[in-house]
């Protein structure tokens, strides 16, 4: 598959047209260092050194190079070159709870994709955005475990290879987002902009925790929860009237269920579900972005980096 | 339970709609994969249990509301135990038997003894009920005969709050003559327990239980249910003497003739009874003598009747004054007619002895006499020399002194002259030797013997077999013919030497019973040379002849009857008329041809009494004999076109003479207590049938002991209220259960699975 195909497949024309114009502002500055319109969090010590130039008065005496001085008796200044990309890396939740989506509980279909589809496509383009602005995009799947890896780069032809891992990608496994983080954080060595798409159905104190660690370590974290319309609003339709089966896609334990009776008492207990991420999120720092399968990727997106307060013309 | 209108009960089977879609759907089990199960949290479940077992709740609550408004629709009563609960809102309704059978005491009592009835038992249990009830009480009491006491109403007799003057009222009441009717007495309680008020209502009928009192048929019922309690007064043992019937033994009285009044006695004891028969006519002693009945069972006792001839008749008919009753009889003059004229002897049987019901032991009978019997000859084969005829014969024998009597009126007319003949002034006809009669003259015999005349006919050398078997034997005419067989041949004996003779005859009918001994041998004896070969038709053959052909038939037309004689009464066919015995037999045959009329049924007591018909029907008055003064006058009504005088049931109250002063002289009714009275058959309370229906019956037996004393009223009204039960509609509380659940059931279905103010606004929240 020739990269155009690739990313004509995943993204569209129209998505492409709409975050042409876009940059990715990043609150917090990458290992790299930024400059223009990003702003680098490690002030200077992790800047890469460019070029000597003479001493003007004023200049910060911290940035004098001794050793030139010594030896030739001039007085130069050290210039930096500022990692102008930001080190984005997409980890897209394959359990197969993200398989979720295309069919009602009474198995008619809804007109949507899949949460997986829908974070593939979002997963896409993010990794479009990164690499059009400069910034490097790696992506990760993960489910209980980091399945497949792919490092970052800023190379705009990485985008070709990311689609098509994104495309190979199928949800199959069960859901340990927390210890797929967990690897994640021993292993990322560089500030990074990890950019998590998943259902977070995991355990949240737990990923909100390795979430947590993961900003501790100077990482910026955005979680995209996806999650399907029927999830969020248990909104399952008319049923029979009968009983119905609920089987975990995961765990392939049964409930037996009257949907309609507990409509209710199970979106109090997704509302608290979010509610507590929201909290969690909240708490250290996260940004957290909702979206709902029935709502378009380009929306999401917008809505997202407007919110960060800055598009690229 | 009862119910009322137990088919819309089907209505319940709704209710198992709702069940059924919940199994319908129940069934319904599909397996879905949903992303996670981690919502379904342990609240969760156990709400969904719980919400489903509230709907489980419901869908029973619907279903038993849908249940309850069809048991309501379908008017449920309960019955509960005693009545005793309910004073103050208690409606009884007490039914007295006072047939004549509540006359009879427990045991044998002497004739003119006091004695202490069933009715006066049923009166003081009666009273102990009316005293056991409290103010707010209502109470009515009704008898078989139709008397009922209470408060007035528009539409009769109402229960009335005041028990004491219920009391007093019963008091004076007493039992009749009459055979009553509990049907009317039922009839009547049903109309006083409708009302719409719900209270606790019982019926108390006192009763010997006889059974002809109880038909099997549909019996008067109320709206709703009723307890009711019968009250068996009469010892089952109790028995009785009966004087049952006493009639001639010939049909019909003829002055100077002597006559046979069989009187029938029958002892419904086990045990033999002794006792004085004595008969009455006109105050004359005709008997009085002891006789003696086995028991269980029926003795006949004769007694010969004195017949002369009535001396009040006897100056009527002097002065010429009477007027006879009966059409005049041709030939005869009015002054000979007047002697001629029917008068009624008043005859009364009794039977003394020891009995627990006494009236029925005493019969009144009328017997009405005639100085002599009007009989008409239709002489067939006249001739110059008569004594070659049978009519000559049979006018000799019929008009010749029988026993010191005065014997027949025998008017002899020929064929020709019976057109202008009545014919209702004669009492038989005899046809001697017709050949055949004209088609009106047959219909005006059929007509003579229907209505209740005797018509005995004497075939003959001239009889044409053609006019009598289509004319007389055909089943085409009205009521199949008169004749009592087909004519087919005359046979002759083979040897003049060798004459036929009867061989065969029922000797104990009442024309040959008068023939033992040698008048028996003697009337075998008669040669018969010629007779008819017959084929009888719904006949009964009196005699035959040698060959076992008949000779004398039998046949019922109508009221009347019709003897046929195979043999003609002239001396080439037979010897009869030669025979001494030919005048007593033919005495014999008219007079039991004159008395054949079926009679109607006897007047009872309480029953109309018709007095005369037509042109006879006038104003009267009407005395009860041994009575002083008029008892009522005589009502006149019109039946048809046709003048009546009566006497209503209300007016004939008591057993005896009913005399009316008529215009063509007195007219005598006996009047008897119903027989039907008199048998102690009760009735198996198992097998009160139809009366039963809604009319929840209990049967409660106060019979003393023969020989004891009367019951306490108080301690039989106790154990009758023990007894008693109550019973009361419960639709309108169902309705009003039915209601409540209709107000309720959607207050519960809102509340099943309605969201928590939480969830609900974590949904808004969501969407």
């Amino acid at each position: 598959m020739t990269r155009a195909n690739a990313i004509t497949e995943l993204l569209g024309p129209d998505l492409l047209e709409r975050t042409r114009g876009l940059m990715l502002v990043a609150r917090r500055v990458v290992e790299g260092a930024l400059h223009g319109l990003h702003r680098s969090p490690l002030r200077g010590l992790s800047i890469e050194f460019s070029e000597h130039r003479e001493y003007s008065p004023g200049d910060e005496l911290k940035h004098l190079d001794w050793k030139v001085i010594a030896r030739s008796e001039r007085y130069v200044v050290k210039q930096y070159e500022q990692e102008t990309n930001l080190r984005g890396l997409i980890v897209l939740d394959c359990s197969r709870s993200m398989a979720f989506g295309p069919t009602t509980l009474l198995g008619e279909p809804t007109g949507r994709g899949s949460k997986f589809a829908y974070g593939r496509v979002l997963a896409a383009a993010l990794a479009h955005l990164l690499l059009a602005q400069g910034d490097s995009a790696g992506l990760i799947l993960a489910a209980d475990r980091i399945a497949r890896r792919l490092p970052p780069r800023s190379a705009m032809g990485h985008i070709l290879s990311v689609c098509r891992t994104l495309l190979e990608a199928e949800p199959a496994e069960g859901t340990d987002l927390a210890a797929a983080l967990g690897q994640l954080a021993v292993s990322l060595k560089r500030r990074s902009l990890v950019l998590l798409i998943s259902d977070l159905f995991d355990d949240p104190r737990r990923l909100i925790g390795m979430l947590g660690q993961l900003h501790h370590r100077g990482h910026e974290v955005v979680l995209f929860h996806v999650m399907d319309r029927q999830e969020r609003l248990f909104d399952v339709g008319r049923t029979s009237g009968g009983i119905t089966v609920l089987r975990d896609m995961e765990t392939g334990g049964e409930f037996d269920a009257e949907p309609h009776l507990i409509a209710d008492l199970v979106r109090a207990e997704v509302e608290r579900f979010c509610g507590e991420l929201d909290e969690g999120a909240k708490r250290y720092g996260l940004h957290l972005v909702r979206c709902r399968t029935d709502q378009p990727v380009e929306g999401v997106l917008v809505d997202y980096l407007h919110r960060r307060g800055k598009t690229r013309k | 339970m009862t119910l009322l209108s137990p088919i819309l009960l089907l209505f319940a089977a709704f209710a198992a709609v709702p069940l059924l879609l919940h199994l319908y759907h129940r069934r319904k089990r599909i397996v879905v994969e949903f992303s996670t199960n981690r919502f379904f949290t342990d609240s969760v479940i156990q709400s969904q249990r719980r919400m489903q077992l509230q709907r489980l709740l419901l869908m029973l609550l619907r279903m038993a509301a849908c249940v309850l408004l069809a048991l309501a629709v379908a008017r449920p009563i309960l019955e509960m135990l005693g009545m005793g609960g309910a004073a103050g809102r208690r409606d009884v309704v007490i039914v007295l038997d006072d047939s004549l059978s509540m006359k009879a005491a427990d045991a044998a009592v002497a004739p003119g003894a006091d004695r202490y009835s069933r009715f006066d038992r049923a009166k003081a249990v009666a009273a102990g009920a009316l005293r056991g009830l409290v103010r707010g009480d209502r109470a009515a009491v009704v008898t078989f005969s139709g008397r009922a006491l209470g408060r007035a109403g528009l539409a009769g007799v109402e229960l009335t709050g005041d028990p004491a003057r219920l009391l007093a009222e019963l008091d004076a009441l007493k039992p009749t003559d009459a055979a009553g009717s509990p049907f009317a007495a039922v009839e009547q309680a049903a109309r006083i327990f409708d009302t719409p008020q719900q209270r606790a209502r019982m019926l108390l009928i006192a009763t010997d239980l006889q059974a002809n009192q109880w038909p099997q048929s549909a019996w008067p019922q109320p709206r709703q249910p009723i307890q009711t309690v019968m009250l068996h007064v009469a010892d089952p043992t109790s028995d009785n003497v009966v004087v049952d019937s006493a009639r001639l033994s010939q049909g019909v009285a003829v002055v100077g003739q002597p006559n046979t009044l069989e009187v029938r006695l029958h002892n419904w004891r086990p045990a033999t009874v002794s006792g004085q028969l004595v008969v009455e006519m006109d105050g004359r002693a005709q008997a009085h003598r002891p006789v003696e009945v086995p028991g269980q069972s029926v003795r006949v006792e004769r007694v010969a009747l004195a017949l002369e001839q009535d001396a009040n008749a006897a100056r009527a008919s002097a002065r010429g004054e009477a007027e006879p009753r009966h059409p005049p009889v041709p030939g005869v003059g009015k002054a000979q007619s007047a002697a001629q004229a029917p008068h009624v002897r008043q005859v009364r049987v009794q039977f003394l002895a020891p009995d627990a019901l006494g009236e029925d032991n005493t019969l009144y009978a009328a017997i009405e006499t005639t100085p002599r019997l009007p009989v008409l000859l239709i002489d067939g084969a006249p001739s110059d020399n008569p004594r070659r005829t049978p009519a000559f014969y049979l006018r000799t024998a019929l008009q010749a002194v029988a026993g010191g009597g005065e014997g027949m009126l025998v008017n002899s007319v020929g064929v020709g002259d019976l057109p202008a003949e009545r014919l209702d002034g004669y009492r038989a006809i005899i046809l001697a030797g017709v050949a055949s009669l004209p088609a009106e003259q047959v219909e005006r015999l059929e007509k003579f013997v229907r209505d209740g005349g005797g018509m005995e006919i004497f075939l003959g050398p001239s009889a044409q077999a053609e006019f009598y078997n289509v004319l007389l034997a055909s089943p085409d005419r009205p009521l199949g013919g008169l004749l009592p067989a087909r004519l087919v041949r005359p046979v002759a004996s083979r040897d003049r030497a060798e004459p036929m003779h009867i061989v065969e005859a029922q000797w104990d009918h009442a024309i040959l019973q008068r023939f033992t001994g040698p008048l028996r041998s003697a009337l075998a004896g008669v040669d018969i040379r010629r007779l008819w070969l017959l084929e009888p038709r719904q006949a009964n053959v009196l005699a035959r002849a040698d060959g076992r052909m008949p000779l004398l038939l039998e046949r019922a037309y109508g009221r009347g009857r019709v003897l046929l004689a195979a043999t003609s009464p002239q001396p080439d066919w037979s010897s009869l008329p030669l025979r001494r015995n030919f005048i007593t037999l033919m005495n014999r045959t008219v007079s039991y041809l004159a008395g054949c009329a079926r009679s109607e049924p006897p007047d009872e007591v309480a029953q109309e009494l018709v007095f005369a018909r037509g042109k006879a029907a006038g104003a009267m008055n009407v005395r009860l004999a041994g009575s002083k003064g008029a008892l009522a006058p005589a009502r006149l009504r019109a039946v048809g076109a046709t003048p009546e005088a009566y006497l209503p049931a209300e007016d004939v109250s008591a057993a005896g003479f009913y005399c009316a002063d008529a215009a063509g002289g007195p007219i005598v009714r006996a009047v008897n207590c119903p027989r039907s009275e008199s048998a102690p058959e009760v009735l198996d309370p198992n097998e009160l049938g139809q009366f039963s229906g809604r009319w929840k019956v209990t049967t409660v037996s106060l019979a003393a002991p023969a020989g004891t004393q009367a019951l306490d009223g108080e301690a039989a009204l106790g154990k009758v209220l023990a007894a008693g039960k109550v019973s009361r509609g419960i639709w309108d509380m169902l309705l009003w259960v039915v209601l409540a659940a209709l107000v309720v059931e959607p207050i519960v279905a809102n509340r099943i699975g309605r969201p928590a103010a939480e969830a609900k606004a974590a949904k808004a929240k969501a969407a």
